[in-house]
């Protein structure tokens, strides 16, 4: 079994929620290009702020990373090693995104920037970011790792969040029909992650080290905590809020998205201590 | 690529070096990467592991600036053979360990963990004092007790008995407590201890290691055993438990405990009725043969033996017949079996089955137990005059001298003591309220003195009940000789770094208390106050020593340890040291002793109905008694005590894996980690006892003083039945 | 690569003294916080019958090391003996390599806050000297090898053992003589 890796859990989950705003306003902005909606001051304000929200996410994210070093100082040779290592990739995309990040921060300050293609460039080194962090963890040593899931449920923490932060922050100037539509992409990404995590159960089975893990979430008061307010609270507010036909409540959006950081850094933290590698079997 | 170790170990360093002035990091002063090479800056010095151990494993130390930095075996002994045990290797943990106890210091009150730096006068003065007045109060110095034993086993560290006999007459503690009842049947058999060289063991065409974890506790011996094996020499092992010995053995015997005896029996009815008695042998060398073996066709069967042992028959017939006419057929009669109330009992069995076979002087035979004939030191560190005017126990002839308490038996006995009472006692190279059964007696034992010195190098059980501590010296920081009551090499222990601290060796220390003593009232300590540790080593030799290992100087053995220059085969001359010079089957001493003369069965004991298991307290592997498994690389490597304890028993009490275990008796109580094995058997219980860093494990808690069948005729005390101990469990 | 180094653990001759693990860190006198070498031992279930059966592993020194694919730092590095040499200066702590071990033999010094490892003794083996562990094991039940088709196809020499992961993930360079149980007369059955 692994630690409470929270450096790396909080690395990860802000990291994602960061590539995930700048993805869900891409969306809103090629969608306003389309429709030619007038941009007014106040949407600009929540295009910067919310560029903003997404450059102190990343920047905690990647301070919180360096505590997971034994020599957070020596964090830039880890550059080096871009043949082989996931690690080194991850790095070197984050790294990219984070300038992409701060030349899109840039934009966002000067009026009338086009800024969609520098969001596109920024979530899209994002994502690749993301997938490279998933591939860290693509071991052959642990079985429960060595698959799809690490790339699909990083990639889900990404859109969950990155939709309702992006929903909260726009809950004034957004219309209700753009906050409905960010809501309902991150329900189908809750409802998918939560269906997705159970053929992954079923996928653990296939070797003595997933059956661990498996084994050890379904024991674990901390998994059911998660699957509460991770899955189950998350999916009923949401549902909620968009079925109703009235403006998304902004005390609901929060709720959800509260519950959805809680839930998925919970999850990261399972993701980490349930682990469970090849090793040799014998008395300790 | 180039790793340089100084980097890291530099920064251990400074971690550590807030534990204490010196520490680990006193290794890290250089490269130790180059250190393991002969360069320069790198000075070996010759050591001798002074344990209380078969081994006695001679040492070459790495030493630069003055810093031990590794221990390996020296290839000189072929015995040691340039390799070490686990324990060995930890050497420097030892020396450099930041929980050593580094000054003299005073605890006040006893007990209270309240402990205070003081000096060497002041410590010295408070001992001297301490024993005046005692002298003064009761008009001897019998109200001071020693007891010593097994720490250190240097020739030197007799010292200590030396200190005592200098300020007068006292009482100490007698005895030996692990391995006396054996001593004693081998006393009574052969005249003495001597087991064949334990290299001879290549030698044997067939090998019974009867008792014996030697993969534990002598492991050097095992390369000569599996070099037999290896020539097609069949390795039997008889053990109540499935050792790490026994899982190399051709055939696993699992006897029930105590019954060795008839398990002997049975193979020598075996023996007599085939025909397979050595006459030629018996008849030149024994005397009381045939009258034992008139007990033996009278009074035991096969189908008995079996009944008896736990044993089929079939199994005692063969290894019978194969022991009788594999010649030669070597035994090594470990020390667990005669921890027992017939324990001697069965050890003299097993003698007269080498007797009967053939199998005594015989180069790959022997009934192998140990021997001290390598031990003829001057003990001059030792031998010291009473001062003049000194009282003790009157003597027949009008002297005086010490008063006797049995060591195996310390706590009850010192309460016990009235005619003046036991006041003060001064404990070295021995750890009792961990080591010796009994623990709570021992700690009410403790409390009704008035003073309580003990010289150690670490916060034991029994320096948490002293009032006094005062660092001792590790055998690197000393001049010392050792030999082995195994092997027959003896060696020399250079001092290889500076004593730590303000750690003293315990002749330093007589010397320290001598000058303290005469200061206050010259004349009452006779201990010497000159001379430096390695001339007070020199005079450990004479020419008996110098002859036996072809030599005519000590310093001779400064090129590498040397061998006894005896025949491979103990007893090889036909000389038994018996009062009839010849095997005594039938032995008058033992008789004397109130001993059944010859060799016959004497009942094993009983579990007694509230306590239906055998728990054995064996040897550790981590550990030797209360040392080594204290040090930062055993806890690493072996954190916690572990109970073994077979499925179906714990099955019955509702105990899984890793449960807690509480194992009680009248006596006290040990609560225990489950470790489920089939190693063991349902009815016995096993826990290693040891001394762990910051634990209250301790199995002494449970075992009673019960005394084994013999010791008395050698050891001047019967040894302790320490596995006849039975408990009752529960789940914790 | 002009070859690849192992060691050959014989389980018939081991007895479990833990001496090579200790010889290991006397020599390099490691914290106590890491184990290069470490003896284990197997579980009863795995053998016929109840027996005390022990491996001892270090690094394995893999044809496809983990430690070395996952470091981010290029710790790693393979020797043309194929030794897999860990170069704690440039190592930052990730410990990944920890994660990715099936043998659990990169160890984090927890004082140091850097990985370590069994190197081979390189050092030593540059001096023509054997690697401490196997110069400490008492019956000589430690070797070190080449690891080639020779080796595999001797009869009796195994790739696993009962207890060890499966040897596909890294391809490790060591190699067992299977442990032999000879006849027991147990009061248990």
């Amino acid at each position: 079994m692994g630690n409470w890796e929270w450096p790396l859990v909080i690395f990860t989950v802000l990291g994602q929620t960061s590539v995930g705003i700048i993805f869900c306003l891409w969306l809103l902005e090629r969608k306003r290009g389309k429709q030619a909606t007038a941009t007014t001051t106040e949407y600009q304000g929540f295009i910067q702020s919310s560029i903003l929200v997404s450059g102190v996410l990343l920047a905690v994210a990647m301070i919180a990373s360096l505590f997971h070093l034994g020599h957070p100082f020596a964090a830039y040779r880890a550059l080096t090693h871009l043949g082989t290592s996931w690690l080194s990739r991850e790095i070197l995309l984050f790294v990219f995104a984070f300038g992409a990040w701060a030349y899109l921060a840039l934009l966002s300050r000067k009026p009338g920037s086009k800024m969609s293609g520098m969001m596109a460039l920024t979530s899209g080194l994002g994502f690749l970011g993301i997938i490279s962090s998933a591939l860290i963890y693509t071991l052959p040593r642990v079985p429960a790792w060595n698959n799809l899931g690490p790339v699909i449920f990083f990639l889900m923490t990404s859109i969950i969040l990155g939709t309702l932060v992006t929903a909260f922050l726009g809950r004034k100037v957004l219309a209700s029909a753009e906050v409905k539509q960010l809501l309902n992409i991150a329900l189908g990404s809750v409802i998918g992650s939560a269906i997705l995590y159970l053929l992954y159960f079923s996928l653990l089975q296939a070797t003595p080290e997933g059956a661990a893990t498996a084994q050890y979430l379904l024991t674990s008061p901390v998994f059911l905590v998660r699957v509460a307010v991770g899955w189950v609270i998350p999916i009923f507010l949401i549902m909620n809020a968009v079925l109703k036909k009235e403006n998304p409540q902004p005390q609901i959006i929060l709720f959800a998205l509260t519950c959805g950081v809680a839930g998925e850094l919970l999850g990261r933290g399972l993701f980490y201590v349930s682990a469970m590698g090849m090793h040799i079997t014998a008395l300790m | 690529m180039k790793i340089t170790r100084r980097q890291f170990i530099g920064g251990t360093a400074a971690i550590t070096a807030g534990a204490g002035l010196f520490g680990f990091n006193m290794l890290a002063k250089s490269d130790v990467a180059n250190a393991a090479s002969n360069q320069t800056g790198v000075k070996t010095f010759r050591n001798v592991c002074p344990r209380n151990c078969y081994d006695t494993c001679a040492q070459i130390s790495y030493v630069e600036e003055g810093v031990l930095k590794k221990v390996e075996g020296d290839p000189k002994s072929t015995y040691t053979n340039g390799k070490l045990c686990l324990k060995g290797y930890n050497y420097t943990r030892r020396v450099y360990s930041p929980d050593r106890i580094k000054y003299p210091m005073k605890q006040t009150p006893r007990g209270s963990g309240n402990w205070e730096r003081i000096s060497w006068d002041e410590a010295m003065n408070t001992i001297a004092e301490k024993i005046l007045d005692l002298k003064q109060r009761y008009g001897s110095t019998l109200p001071v007790c020693l007891d010593k034993y097994s720490g250190n086993f240097g020739i030197t560290h007799y010292g200590i008995e030396g200190t005592l006999s200098s300020i007068g007459y006292t009482t100490r503690a007698v005895g030996t407590p692990c391995w006396p009842a054996g001593i004693d049947s081998q006393t009574y058999d052969f005249g003495t201890i001597f087991n064949n060289d334990p290299e001879d063991f290549a030698n044997a065409n067939y090998i019974i290691l009867w008792g014996s974890n030697c993969a534990w506790t002598g492991v050097h011996s095992l390369p000569f055993i599996m070099k037999a094996k290896e020539r097609g020499a069949k390795l039997v092992v008889i053990d109540p438990i499935l050792t790490s010995t026994a899982s190399k053995a051709d055939l696993f015997i699992q006897i029930k405990n105590s019954t060795d005896g008839a398990l002997a029996l049975g193979m020598a009815r075996y023996i007599l009725d085939n025909d397979l008695v050595d006459w030629d042998y018996v008849n030149a060398n024994s005397i009381g043969f045939e009258e034992w073996a008139d007990y033996v066709k009278k009074n035991i069967t096969l189908d008995w033996a079996a009944e008896k042992t736990g044993i089929p028959k079939d199994v005692i017939i063969q290894i019978a017949h194969e022991y009788a006419t594999a010649k030669p057929a070597s035994m090594w009669v470990g020390y667990g079996m005669q921890r027992h109330t017939n324990g001697g009992q069965n050890v003299r069995i097993i003698d007269a089955l080498g007797l009967m076979t053939g199998n005594i002087g015989k180069s790959g035979g022997g009934v192998n137990y140990a021997h001290l004939e390598t031990w003829g030191f001057n003990y001059h560190a030792m031998v010291m005059p009473a001062p003049e005017g000194s009282v003790g126990m009157p003597g027949p002839d009008g002297t005086y001298t010490n008063r006797s308490v049995n060591m195996n038996n310390f706590a009850g006995d010192v309460q016990a003591l009235t005619d003046p009472p036991v006041k003060m006692l001064w404990l070295a190279c021995r750890n009792p309220v961990s080591q010796d059964p009994d623990t709570n007696d021992i700690i009410k034992m403790f409390n009704s003195m008035e003073l309580v010195v003990t010289v150690d190098s670490f916060f034991n059980k029994t320096v948490e009940l002293s009032d006094i501590v005062l660092p001792a010296t590790t055998h690197f920081e000393d001049w010392d000789v050792m030999a082995s009551y195994w092997h027959y090499w003896v060696g020399i222990n250079q001092r290889a770094i500076d004593p730590m601290y303000e750690s003293k060796s315990d002749v330093e220390i007589a010397m320290a208390l001598s000058k303290a003593m005469n200061a206050l009232e010259p004349g009452s300590c006779t201990y010497p106050t000159e001379g430096d540790p390695e001339e007070w080593t020199a005079k450990e030799f004479n020419d008996g020593v110098f002859n036996m290992l072809g030599i005519s100087d000590y310093k001779e053995l400064l090129d590498g340890p040397r061998k006894a220059k005896f025949s491979p085969a103990a007893w090889a001359d036909g000389n038994f040291r018996t009062p009839s010079k010849k095997f005594e089957v039938h032995s008058e001493r033992a008789a004397q002793n109130g001993l059944p003369a010859i060799p016959i069965w004497v009942e094993e004991m009983k579990a007694p109905n509230q306590y239906p298991i055998r728990f054995m307290t064996p040897h550790p592997q981590h550990g030797l008694h209360s040392q080594f498994q204290n040090l930062d690389w055993m806890m690493a490597a072996n954190p916690e005590p572990l109970l073994e304890i077979h499925p179906k028993l714990a099955a019955e009490h509702g105990i899984g894996e890793g449960d807690m275990v509480r194992v009680y008796n009248d006596l006290g109580e040990v609560t225990i980690k489950a470790r489920l094995t089939e190693t063991t058997s349902p009815d016995v219980i096993v826990s290693y006892e040891a001394w762990y860093k910051d634990s209250k494990f301790n199995v002494n808690f449970t075992v009673k003083a019960i005394p084994a069948d013999m010791g008395k005729q050698a050891t001047g005390m019967d040894g302790i039945a320490f596995h006849d101990n039975f408990v009752a469990i529960e789940k914790a | 690569m002009s070859k690849q180094l192992g060691f050959l653990h014989n389980s018939e001759k081991c007895i479990g003294c833990r001496g090579c693990e200790m010889a290991c860190k006397n020599e390099y006198q490691s914290d106590a916080s890491v184990r290069w070498r470490q003896v284990y031992q197997l579980r009863e279930k795995d053998f016929s019958q109840p027996t005390r059966m022990f491996i001892s592993i270090a690094c394995n020194h893999c044809e496809n090391p983990e430690c070395l694919r996952v470091c981010p730092v290029k710790a790693y590095t393979k020797r043309e003996d194929g030794i897999v040499v860990h170069d704690q200066d440039r190592c930052i702590g990730c410990k990944l390599c920890t994660m990715a071990c099936p043998y659990d033999r990169p160890q984090f010094n927890a004082i140091l806050k850097k990985v370590e490892k069994c190197n081979l003794c390189y050092e030593r083996l540059d001096q023509g000297q054997q690697p401490a562990c196997v110069a400490a094991c008492v019956p000589e039940a430690l070797e070190l090898v080449e690891i080639n088709e020779e080796l595999d196809l001797k009869v009796g020499v195994l790739k696993t053992l009962p207890g060890m992961p499966n040897p596909s993930v890294t391809n490790p360079s060591i190699r067992f003589i299977g442990p032999k149980q000879g006849k027991q007369i147990r009061r248990d059955v």
